[in-house]
């Protein structure tokens, strides 16, 4: 028996991965023209990358929101219970789905750790959590004496390629991180902005904050257990944004799918479908 | 020179590359403390500061840098998070740079958070209600169906996450004890703030942070919970053919005060039951229950067809429903429900019953038109103390139903009249306390008494076929058969439990004691003379049970991995005679009935769970009475044997498989039973009547069934597809007109589903399923027979949101069904609903049309064993009704 709990010990520390105390929260602005039949109306959404030592986590700026929330709950409970009152406190139950004003969320976690050379990435695709096998992206970037401040920032440009896309980004030595938003990184500071050639990718700097909360790690949010490659991901990702409701509804078949608009909860137009899907990575 | 330069290009593209011409730096970032610093940024600035080239530290804190051809003055910089800078100059004669960091913290601004509307508080998840009601919303249960994760099925029962809830509290209080219905309905939305849904809700204070629980609660909050304002909802409605619908549901909500009532009658078709069925769990603790035997007379064979109820209920019906609470300064809650219930029905239908037999086929055709008249009343009174340091309820519970009922009937070309009487008495007091225990554990006191009293007449009047009596040739004026069960029951225990994370442990003692008594006639009158028959229809039975339960019961989680063994023993002591009969049985049986499920969770797309059971059951007062009771004017039934003792080995298995990458989900289970008992059916199947007796012999029963499911989102077409399978059939034997005869038989089962939304306004749902059975027999030296009936049937509901606040659902149901030997019965129901809702007044107002093709007449096969059964009920035909709902 107790070998046998040795055991599984051993099989949950293997499942952990490094995290490491929050630093700062960047907060980027995130724009994207996700449906080439409306080029005029790119997706937007408010992302925070939280960068610690050797480690970091990028999402949105909701998600990130619930966790602060939900930490606030916990520390709230903790001090019930300890008054004698409190219940316990278990994993979320899923919730319905999700939308906002320009249909399907894309709502990824990416979890970098610049030590080990691991990016993790997790993604809520409908009502459903999954696990992306999506390997570290190794960017080869020429880094170029041009030169701009961004915020209180003195920044340099840098030219590199990743997903099909060749980004320009302007990163800066005054933030030590050799990170930025979403798998872009591997920089001598942090990317502030970046932007892809084609005018369809943006990330852009809007605000940095440093932690104060010393319980805040970079440690993922999510948990999922469902694991896809990349390619299966590409697939469903595509499925999704092009009927959100249709793909949600399907992943819970006998159950009746219940959809809130984040953006606008009066809302009563139908969820927004991409119609011609311009993919991220391509 | 052009070469040089393809070079320097190259090296700075690929500055990890090593070239024997260039000139390589190399060192060490180390901190004060003399740690190693892994990933540690280099970069080569010129006088501007501009970066040139860099590179991270590896694993022992080491870097190696090409250096570019420069004639300029360059630094070697580092930086690490939470260290200062530090440079260095690079020079011509140094080829090795170490550096050691200082520490340095920095400050930022701080962080800010955003409101948001749902909140989720440890095991709560919070929904403000003003953030998803919408201006069409008008009750709280319109607004909890915008919530995500929240359904609300037909009946009202509300679900989380697929999951039925435990129970619905108001502000904390269970005032509805589980039947939520109308709080859902009736409450305005204007009342509440806030939703919580509580997972692994311990509605019990003593418990919390001791006993686990799985169940997900709902909890309405109030917006203002000192409120004194009377609010409701007040509903008239009226439609072809003469129909009224009314009612008025008051309501009044604050901390210490709560009424939840209705008051409402109609003739529409409107089931009243669904505002008091019970939804979720009666009261913060799990039910005590008895279950008595029962001799149930009835005055026709045929059920309820298939339908929804309002096709076929051709009602008066009449609900007054109150919920009232008070909680005094104490924390002490006292609670008064009552639901009285009135309802005047009436029914028409044809049946037929064809019984095969091994030469012969039987066939009994009864036409009946029915009236039923029942009143209820059930009232209760609960007061409970749900304290941190005790847990302390008491309920009393009383319940009166009286039906009245009456019925024409023609039975293979014979009239008669008849009525059945029904009256039911029964109380109740369940009293539970839970102390604190200092240590881990939990102790629980319990005592349940349920006293009553059972009264039943049936009454056949002049016409009625004389079989029972055994001689057919008598013509009868009328026929009384009486019962009359009074029951006591008494359950107490005792338990202990001790949960712990991965092991719980549960030990109870319990004591049951329960006596019954079963007191039956038979009579008739024939030339003006009342007959009472001989003792072969009467019964004066007398029954006891005393039980001693001694239980241990186990539950493991450990990962992926669930186990629950279940080990209750119980020693039984039966007790049953009746003088008559020279019955004076006396019977003590250890009974050990263990259970064990396994669950297994290989990952988590992948699921298995199995189980097993042995129980040993023993028959009730209902298997052992010696005098004949006829339950209808066709079917008598007796007993003799000794009291059935069957012994059940039931195994299943689970598996859930999940592809998630792929749109898949699939599910598919199979189950083996197995029965041995110690007595048999026998039955005696003549012209105008059928005998059953239960006779000592040995019978066994076996069955097993698979099913499956599987539903898959087709990418191309945007629309799920779902498939249901399930197949099953059973083997056993019964005596008919004295022949011992096998049986078997098998049903199978197809159901699919297509849904998909249109226009994002339109949905679509088509369920086509089949249905098939077959029955068959085979006695010794006989040729087999078989019998098979199937039906084929088409769902379709389309719904459309029509722009100014107009809904629109449109449901039709197509049924094609038929049997071996006879012709097919096609049908086609349509039904469509309209409901306009007024923003700005409190006003809603609907039109529903139902059965607008004006069917008349259903008829529904239904095969079991060696029976057909071909039912024709009367339906209520079109209907029109306008409704308006005020609220106030």
């Amino acid at each position: 028996m107790r070998i046998l709990f040795v055991t599984f010990l051993m099989v949950s520390c293997a499942t952990a991965w490094s995290q490491s105390p929050a630093a700062y929260h960047v907060f980027y602005e995130f724009r994207y023209v996700r449906d080439l039949a409306n080029k005029a109306q790119p997706y937007t959404a408010d992302m925070v990358l939280t960068v610690g030592n050797g480690s970091s986590r990028y999402c949105t700026d909701r998600l990130f929101t619930s966790i602060i929330r939900r930490k606030k709950a916990q520390q709230a409970a903790v001090a019930q219970a300890s008054s004698g009152g409190g219940r316990e406190i278990t994993a979320v139950g899923r919730p319905g789905l999700s939308v906002g004003k320009y249909g399907a969320l894309l709502d990824e976690e990416i979890v970098k750790d610049h030590q080990e050379k691991e990016l993790t990435l997790h993604s809520m695709l409908g009502v459903k959590l999954f696990r992306v096998e999506a390997g570290w992206p190794s960017i080869t970037w020429d880094v170029q004496d041009e030169k701009k401040t961004i915020g209180p920032f003195n920044c340099q440009k840098a030219v590199g390629a990743y997903g099909g896309r060749t980004y320009t980004a302007w990163f800066t030595t005054e933030l030590p991180f050799p990170d930025g938003p979403w798998k872009l990184g591997g920089l001598p500071g942090l990317i502030l902005e970046a932007a892809d050639q084609k005018g369809e990718v943006r990330f852009s700097f809007k605000e940095i904050q440093k932690n104060t909360d010393p319980d805040m790690a970079t440690e993922a949010i999510w948990n999922p257990t469902r694991e896809v490659t990349s390619r299966e991901y590409r697939k469903l990702m595509e499925a999704y944004t092009k009927d959100p409701v249709g793909f949600s509804s399907a992943q819970y078949p006998d159950a009746k799918m219940s959809v809130r608009n984040l953006d606008d909860a009066e809302s009563k137009s139908p969820v927004a479908k991409v119609k011609k899907y311009n993919p991220l990575e391509l | 020179m052009l070469r040089y330069y393809g070079i320097f290009s190259f090296l700075i593209l690929f500055s990890t590359g090593l070239n024997a011409q260039q000139r390589t730096v190399r060192g060490t970032v180390k901190s004060e403390g003399g740690e190693k610093l892994v990933a540690a940024m280099i970069t080569l600035v010129n006088q501007k500061g501009t970066v040139l080239k860099y590179a991270g530290t590896d694993d022992k804190g080491g870097f190696l840098l090409n250096m570019p051809v420069s004639g300029e003055e360059l630094w070697l910089e580092v930086s690490y998070f939470g260290y200062l800078k530090e440079r260095q100059q690079v020079t011509a004669d140094r080829n090795i740079y170490d550096f050691v960091l200082k520490t340095d913290p920095i400050g930022l601004k701080e962080v800010v958070v955003k409101a948001a509307p749902v909140l989720r508080q440890g095991d709560t998840l919070s929904y403000h209600v003003e953030s998803f009601a919408t201006g069409q919303d008008r009750s709280i249960g319109d607004v909890l169906r915008r919530m995500p994760g929240i359904e609300i099925e037909a009946d009202g029962t509300i679900y989380h996450n697929g999951e039925k809830i435990q129970n619905l509290y108001i502000h904390g209080d269970n005032l509805m004890e589980g039947r939520y219905g109308l709080a859902t309905k009736a409450i305005h939305r204007d009342m509440i703030v806030r939703v919580d849904i509580i997972q692994n809700h311990q509605p019990v204070n003593v418990l919390r942070g001791k006993v686990r629980s799985d169940k997900t609660s709902l909890n309405l909050v109030l917006k203002d919970e000192n409120s004194v304002k009377l609010t409701g909802k007040m509903m008239l409605g009226g439609g072809t053919p003469g129909q009224v619908d009314a009612s008025v549901s008051p309501i009044l909500l604050n901390k210490t005060v709560k009424m939840v009532n209705l008051a409402g009658l109609n003739n529409a078709g409107v089931d009243y039951r669904g505002n008091f069925r019970k939804l979720g769990a009666a009261g913060l603790t799990e039910e005590m229950k008895t279950e008595f035997a029962q001799v149930p007379l009835s005055q026709g064979t045929a059920g309820a067809p298939d339908l929804p109820l309002k096709n076929y209920y051709f009602n008066r019906s009449g609900l007054l429903t109150l919920n009232n609470s008070f909680t005094n300064r104490r924390d002490m809650q006292f609670r008064v429900n009552l639901n009285g219930f009135t309802d005047n029905n009436s029914r028409v239908y044809d049946a037929m019953q064809e019984n095969y037999l091994e030469k012969d086929t039987v066939v009994y055709r009864e036409h009946q038109s029915l009236t039923n008249r029942s009143r209820a009343l059930r009232g209760s009174l609960n007061i409970e103390a749900n304290k941190r340091k005790y847990f302390l309820n008491n309920r009393l519970e009383l319940s009166v139903e009286n039906d009245r009922d009456a019925s024409a009937l023609d039975f293979n070309a014979q009239s008669f009249h008849q009525k059945l009487g029904k009256n039911l008495y029964s109380f109740s007091n369940d009293i539970h306390w839970i102390p604190a225990l200092k240590n881990k554990g939990v102790g629980e006191v319990r005592w349940f008494i349920n006293k009553t009293n059972d009264a039943q007449t049936l009454s056949m009047g002049q016409g009625i076929p004389p079989g029972f009596t055994g001689d057919e040739t008598r013509v009868l004026e009328s026929a009384l058969q009486k019962v009359r069960i009074p029951s006591l029951s008494s359950q107490g225990y005792l338990s202990y439990k001790v949960a712990g994370t991965i092991l719980t442990q549960d030990y109870k003692v319990g004591h049951t004691y329960e006596v019954q008594h079963l007191d039956t006639r038979l009579s008739y009158r024939e030339a003006g003379q009342k007959v009472v028959l001989p003792v072969d229809a009467q019964n004066d039975l007398r029954w006891k049970r005393e039980a001693l339960l001694l239980s241990s019961a186990y539950q493991l989680k450990y990962e992926k991995f669930y186990a629950r063994l279940d080990l209750p023993l119980t020693l039984q002591r039966i007790t049953y005679r009746e003088q008559a009969y020279d019955l004076d049985e006396e019977r003590f049986d250890p009974l050990f009935t263990p259970r064990a499920s396994l669950q297994y969770e290989f990952s988590a797309e992948r699921k298995l769970g199995l189980k097993y059971s042995f129980n040993r059951l023993l028959g009730n007062m209902s298997h052992v009475y010696r005098g004949a009771v006829l339950q209808n004017y066709r079917a008598l039934q007796a007993n003799n044997a000794d009291l059935q003792e069957k012994a059940v080995h039931s195994a299943g298995i689970t598996y859930d498989y999940q592809k998630s990458a792929n749109m898949f989900f699939a599910n598919i289970g199979g189950f083996y039973n197995h029965h041995s008992a110690n007595t048999l059916v026998s039955m005696i199947l003549e012209d105008n009547i059928q005998k059953m007796v239960l006779l000592d012999q040995h019978n066994r029963v076996t069955s097993t069934g698979v099913n499956a499911g599987m539903s898959k989102y087709i990418f191309g077409l945007k629309a799920t597809v779902g498939l249901k399978g399930s197949w099953s059939a059973s083997s056993f034997e019964q005596i008919i007109n004295g022949m011992r005869m096998p049986f078997s038989g098998n049903s199978r089962v197809l159901r699919g589903s297509f849904n998909k939304r249109f226009f994002e306004r339109i949905n679509l749902l088509w369920e086509p399923a089949y249905n098939g059975f077959s029955s068959g027999g085979k006695a010794k030296a006989q040729p087999s027979f078989t019998h098979n009936s199937y039906r084929i049937s088409q769902d379709v509901n389309l719904g459309i949101e029509l722009p100014g606040n107009l809904l629109w659902e449109i449901t039709a149901k197509h049924s094609y069904s038929g049997q071996s030997g006879s012709g097919a019965v096609k049908y086609f129901f349509l039904d469509s609903k309209a409901r306009y809702t007024h923003r700005k007044k409190k006003l809603d107002v609907s039109l529903e049309a139902v059965n607008l093709f004006n069917i008349r007449n259903y008829t529904l096969y239904s095969l079991y064993s060696n029976q057909l059964m071909v039912n024709s009920y009367e339906l209520r035909g079109r209907m029109l009704t306008l409704r308006a709902d005020y609220y106030f």
